[in-house]
């Protein structure tokens, strides 16, 4: 029997973002499931390069139609090609002729919006980018935010600071934090993406502003990398990237089969949202509780105590657990513990570490002091914790 | 009318109406503590019978059952404090006959939106493509097609490729290999609720439908020769997607029914 000829398929992607890598690995999943052979070709460090791409000897292409300049190297390839990227508001924006797989960026905004309402804000802005042809995204973003925000008749609060370069970052944070001043709190903001979000949350860091008491803050892309370089965990918005890496070889496939679907277009909604601490407001705090909360949400693996709490605030210690017991019902060490038991919990849960090192690392003096904590708050000993929250056997 | 109600210990409401068997409101919470019925309008329950018997629940369990024209029907209902609704079904017949129960209709917003990004994923490695029965050989494998969902996909933007650009909904029939036993064969999450449904089936099939507004998930109907017992169990489970480690892409349990 003769085997069929494998399609050569090029995938134009930026493979250095879990975006990029998220809808690689949903067009991966697409064949493994269907069986469909194609040899796939991709840069040997997964980065797009297009000199020469209209010369090439291949039979269907899929590349990121966010960046204009694989618009324009596409425009009239004679090759079966697949867009995909983000969703525009207005219909002439899409590239003409070409079948179209993008993210919803109206409904990603308003999952995010939605959410910052349900957490109790009332009000709200978008920290955006530059208006640059390589983030048209960002702009797309920012008019979802705008038309909500006219929707409910209230006003779209948009900042798109400056970009970055390592010598201006300091006046970057600096203008960050000048918003921010500006901003009548409690607010809730939306970042268009997880990046833009892990420099806000900084510019908070270093102006003392509380997070999420005062500023709640939400990305996009549930980037784990944004999440591991933040010390306040990041809410955030998931894309359906994936399911866009599988729309998009599902419809080069048909195209490689004979059909013509030049005028498809399919939009992807997110397909979660990922509820951190970030967001985790609760209206109606006393100030001095939520300057206290915000330092323990910060400080509490690293062993700090009541004291410390006080001096931060600037407080006595005695008004300070006045303001918990009344606001909270617990005393400061309980909200300490609290974050400490919740840190430990996460640890244990996440796979087979050591008892005694989850333990340091999140501030008990001794093992056996977390050893009675986990008694005393969950009736089970860390390690039977462990066991029964990681995955079977 | 009669309605009967099931409550557990975190709050839930489930109402049941002992005229036709079937689930009228299910009170769950959202991600937020909220809580909101999640279903939609009752459906129209052409083969579903009516004159049910029915005494009023004991112990958190509803006991329903039907006997007329030579089919007799044993239904017991059961909602537990992890958001579980059990149905443990048993019938019997004299005769020739079939049957089928009245499909919970579900909306995980709670609130009449629209059920067009709620993600679905259904462990079938087949299906049956024409809605309604026409002539085939054998289910189709769903393979490479838009019935796919042995990973995660919303259900409009399925209902938006090639093949099906002209269907308002699902209305078909799934298959996998089963093994007798009650596991987890489909989730639903509801990204704007945070709700997540997990449907578990003693069956090898289940009918999917969905329209704008809802979809639901059941036991396709069932053909009794005479004699013949026939017994199924289905579990509905509502909950809210984890906070802490929400990820869509982690697997489905399919084997352990957690």
């Amino acid at each position: 029997m003769k085997m069929p000829t494998a399609h050569r398929i090029a995938l134009l992607f930026n493979g250095n973002k879990i975006y990029d890598r998220d809808i690689i690995a949903g067009i991966a999943a697409y064949l493994n499931t269907t069986r469909v052979s194609w040899d796939l070709f991709l840069e040997e460090d997964f980065r797009c390069r297009l000199p020469g791409i209209e010369r090439w000897q291949g039979d269907g292409i899929i590349a990121d139609f966010d960046d204009p300049a694989v618009c324009a190297a596409l425009a009239h390839s004679r090759l079966p090609v697949v867009a995909v990227g983000g969703s525009y508001a207005r219909a002439e924006d899409y590239p003409a002729g070409i079948p179209y797989v993008a993210t919803d960026n109206f409904k990603i905004v308003k999952l995010a919006y939605e959410h910052l309402v349900e957490a109790g804000l009332t009000r709200f802005a978008c920290f955006s980018l530059p208006e640059a042809d390589v983030n048209r995204w960002a702009q797309e973003r920012e008019t979802a935010f705008c038309a909500l925000m006219q929707r409910d008749h209230m006003r779209a609060d948009v900042y798109r600071g400056v970009a970055t370069s390592a010598p201006a970052w300091d006046e970057a944070v600096e203008q960050q934090i000048a918003w921010l001043n500006s901003l009548e709190k409690p607010v809730g903001i939306i970042a268009v993406s997880d990046a833009r979000a892990r420099q806000l949350l900084q510019a908070c860091m270093h102006a003392g502003i509380a997070v999420p008491e005062q500023v709640a803050l939400i990305g996009i892309d549930n980037d784990p990398l944004a999440r591991m370089l933040t010390r306040i965990p990041l809410s955030s918005v998931i894309q359906g990237t994936e399911e866009m890496g599988r729309t998009a070889a599902h419809l080069l496939h048909q195209m490689l089969n004979g059909a013509r679907l030049s005028g498809t277009r399919i939009l992807v909604p997110p397909a979660g949202l990922n509820v951190l601490a970030s967001t985790c407001h609760q209206p109606f705090q006393h100030p001095q509780v939520m300057q206290a909360r915000h330092f323990i949400r910060q400080y509490a693996c690293q062993g700090i105590k009541t004291e410390q709490v006080a001096d931060y605030v600037g407080v006595s210690r005695s008004s300070l657990e006045a303001h918990f017991r009344q606001e909270l019902g617990r005393s400061v060490h309980d909200e300490i513990l609290h974050f400490k038991l919740d840190a430990a919990k996460t640890l244990l849960a996440r796979g087979p570490g050591q008892v005694a090192e989850v333990a340091v690392r999140c501030g008990f003096t001794t093992v056996q002091y977390m050893h009675a904590v986990f008694k005393r708050e969950l009736g089970c000993t860390p390690r039977e914790f462990q066991q029964r929250s990681g995955p079977p056997p | 009318m009669t309605i009967f109600t099931l409550h557990n210990a975190r709050g839930m409401r489930v109402a049941i109406d002992a005229h036709d068997a079937s689930v009228r409101a299910w009170w769950a919470p959202d991600r937020y503590g909220r809580l909101a019925d999640v279903l939609g309008a009752a459906y129209p329950a052409a083969r579903a019978p009516t004159g049910w018997q029915c005494a009023p629940p004991d112990d958190g369990k509803l006991l329903l059952r039907l006997a007329h024209d030579g089919l007799s029907v044993r239904l017991a209902y059961r909602l537990d404090d992890d958001g579980s609704l059990h149905l443990d079904c048993a019938a019997t017949a004299d005769t020739i006959s079939r049957f089928a129960l009245a499909a919970p209709r579900f909306n995980l917003q709670g609130r009449g939106g629209a059920v067009a990004d709620h993600v679905l994923r259904l462990a079938a490695d087949h299906y049956w493509p024409w809605p309604g029965g026409c002539a085939s050989d054998a289910p189709l494998d769903v393979a490479g097609s838009a019935f796919d969902f042995r990973q995660p996909a919303p259900l409009a933007s399925r209902l938006a490729w090639p093949a099906l650009a002209n269907l308002p909904g699902f209305g078909h029939d799934f298959y996998w290999t089963g093994s007798g036993q009650l596991r987890e064969v489909a989730r639903v999450a509801d990204p704007a609720s945070g709700r997540v449904l997990r449907f578990s089936s003693s069956q090898d099939s289940c009918h999917l439908s969905s329209d704008g507004r809802c979809f639901s998930l059941l036991a396709r109907g069932v053909q009794l020769q005479p004699g013949q017992v026939m017994r199924f169990t289905l579990a509905y489970r509502l909950g809210v997607q984890d906070l802490d480690a929400f990820d869509i892409s982690e697997p489905v349990s399919m084997m352990s029914n957690k």
